[in-house]
């Protein structure tokens, strides 16, 4: 950095660099530029760290990553949709109560009918401003003849008629709209909000619903059952958003024979490239020899040629470390 | 400028003509609670901010988190967008506001979440663009980490103007700060970059 400099020229050199300066303070400082080498040195140096830091932190982001955020994206705002095309029948239901309400009561024609249907009115006011929402933690639930599951399995309750909804990180709730606005919550490891949770998942025909569902499982503590109901989504779930957070979820879990088997299902059938991506990163967890020969047909096969070399990457190291094995053996 | 390169310039003036008519209809229509046009405008704009949210959250997660909620903003205020900047300005404004509001949470959460740091991974889809020798790898390290010194407005201003070619004006409307200010934090942060990368500048 050259002494002779100013505090002032040292900044329009930044500035001139960046290309931050106005079309005349520009061409002012250029002048300046053409007559003062310190000043040159300055912009050189300037220039060179600017042409550094934009290499360094140059980014590409795959296709594939792309599509991926998109289908989750998809998933939230039909989750929205939905959200709000209740709430606006909500508002159409209670519109028409207005209209009979006004029409047929609020225009009284005796004063003890009026009196009558003031009440009323304030009544209905009052029930509608003021709705009684029971909140019954979840471990009183089972105890109480409120068991959530229970009324899913007998199908007293549908899973549409349940809306999920987080308090804090760790505690879930869920509001039961066809129980008179019941709402119960628990901890987001308590078994009885994960068999929710997983029925959900499994059952639930709004995509926003079971990714929501997904979310949440993937927070809960890793355990045998949440794994299966994960891995099952992952084959199964008909939303690759869906699927693809059922992946990334199992990124958590030791890849087991299981596992390992609905991953190399997912790398041969899945259609989206996301979802095949994330299937291949469970897999190079912990690669065994037996995904070989599959990852040989990976990199043959997959239409993606980033999903192709990275099996290639995998079946390469592991080829490395049978090598090294078999040198030890020797 | 000879016939051909004239030409060329306006064939390409057209196409961003095009575009950004494009543009405006989809949005108009998004208004409109078009949700497929709403994916449509996405599409065309999801790159730059993901992009973006990497530079601000240099974390890939956090990167896929800010995205969803900015789209998820974008969806919900679509309605307010009232054509007086660009889209992808009020996209970036979002993002980086949501970036804000994502740091503080963090912070709280961090609390209670030790090791929340870069989990760049088998995944990794940052690509870098030069060869991956060490001395590259040493500089961008070196980069990065003389980034995260930065303070949060300036390292902002910074990545809007140096790495994604913003003008003065419109990054002053995005972060909500007079042009002067905007001046002051971009010759703030290359002074502090020059002192931080002063050994590799010549690398």
């Amino acid at each position: 950095m050259p002494d002779t400099l100013n505090k002032e020229q040292r900044d329009q050199a930044a500035l001139y660099a960046l290309d931050a300066l106005s079309d005349p303070e520009r061409k002012q400082f250029e002048q300046l530029l053409e007559s003062n080498p310190d000043l040159q040195t300055e912009v050189e140096e300037i220039s060179a760290i600017l042409t550094m830091t934009s290499t360094a932190c140059e980014i590409k982001i795959p296709e594939h990553i792309l599509a991926g955020q998109r289908n989750l994206l998809r998933g939230k705002i039909d989750q929205l949709e939905a959200e709000s095309a209740a709430k606006s029948s909500l508002v159409t239901w209670l519109s028409d109560i207005w209209y009979n309400v006004t029409e047929r009561l609020f225009i009284p024609r005796q004063p003890v009918w009026a009196v009558v249907t003031y009440v009323m009115f304030a009544f209905l006011i009052g029930r509608l401003a003021f709705p009684t929402v029971n909140t019954v933690p979840i471990s009183n639930v089972a105890t109480e003849k409120l068991n959530v599951m229970q009324l899913l399995e007998s199908g007293t309750l549908s899973s549409k008629d349940i809306d999920i909804y987080q308090n804090t990180a760790q505690s879930v709730g869920f509001n039961l709209q066809a129980r008179n606005d019941y709402s119960v919550e628990g901890d987001l490891n308590d078994e009885s909000v994960r068999q929710i949770l997983y029925y959900l998942l499994k059952n639930d025909s709004n995509p926003g619903k079971r990714l929501k569902a997904v979310n949440l499982i993937s927070e809960s503590q890793p355990i045998e059952e949440g794994r299966i109901v994960l891995i099952s989504s992952l084959l199964t779930d008909p939303n690759p958003g869906v699927r693809l957070r059922a992946a990334k979820s199992l990124n958590s879990y030791k890849p087991d024979k299981t596992l390992r088997e609905a991953c190399i299902k997912v790398l041969f059938e899945d259609e989206n490239e996301a979802v095949r991506m994330a299937a291949l990163g469970i897999l190079s967890n912990n690669p065994t020899e037996d995904i070989v020969p599959a990852l040989q047909i990976v990199t043959r096969m997959d239409k993606n040629e980033f999903i192709r070399d990275q099996a290639r990457h995998i079946t390469d190291t592991f080829k490395g470390q049978i090598a090294v094995e078999r040198i030890e053996d020797q | 400028m000879t016939t051909k390169t004239y030409s060329l310039c306006r064939t390409k003036c057209d196409q961003n003509l095009k575009l950004k008519e494009e543009i405006r209809q989809l949005i108009k229509k998004a208004q409109s609670g078009d949700t497929g046009a709403f994916h449509e405008l996405v599409k065309l704009h999801d790159e730059r901010v993901m992009i973006l949210a990497y530079q601000l959250t240099h974390n890939e997660q956090d990167a896929e988190d800010l995205y969803q909620e900015v789209f998820i903003k974008a969806y919900k205020n679509i309605h307010n967008f009232r054509f007086e900047s660009q889209f992808y300005t009020w996209l970036y404004r979002i993002t980086v506001n949501t970036s804000y509001n994502f740091k503080r949470k963090q912070a709280r959460l961090k609390l209670y979440e030790p090791g929340n740091e870069d989990s760049s991974g088998y995944l990794n889809w940052i690509v870098d663009s030069s060869d991956n020798n060490r001395s590259s790898k040493e500089i961008m390290n070196a980069v990065k980490s003389a980034m995260t010194i930065l303070p949060q407005k300036q390292r902002t201003v910074f990545i809007l103007k140096h790495l994604e070619n913003l003008k003065i004006k419109d990054i002053a409307k995005i972060i909500d700060i007079s042009e002067g200010t905007v001046k002051r934090y971009l010759f703030r942060a290359m002074e502090k970059l020059r002192v931080e990368l002063k050994e590799y500048r010549y690398a």
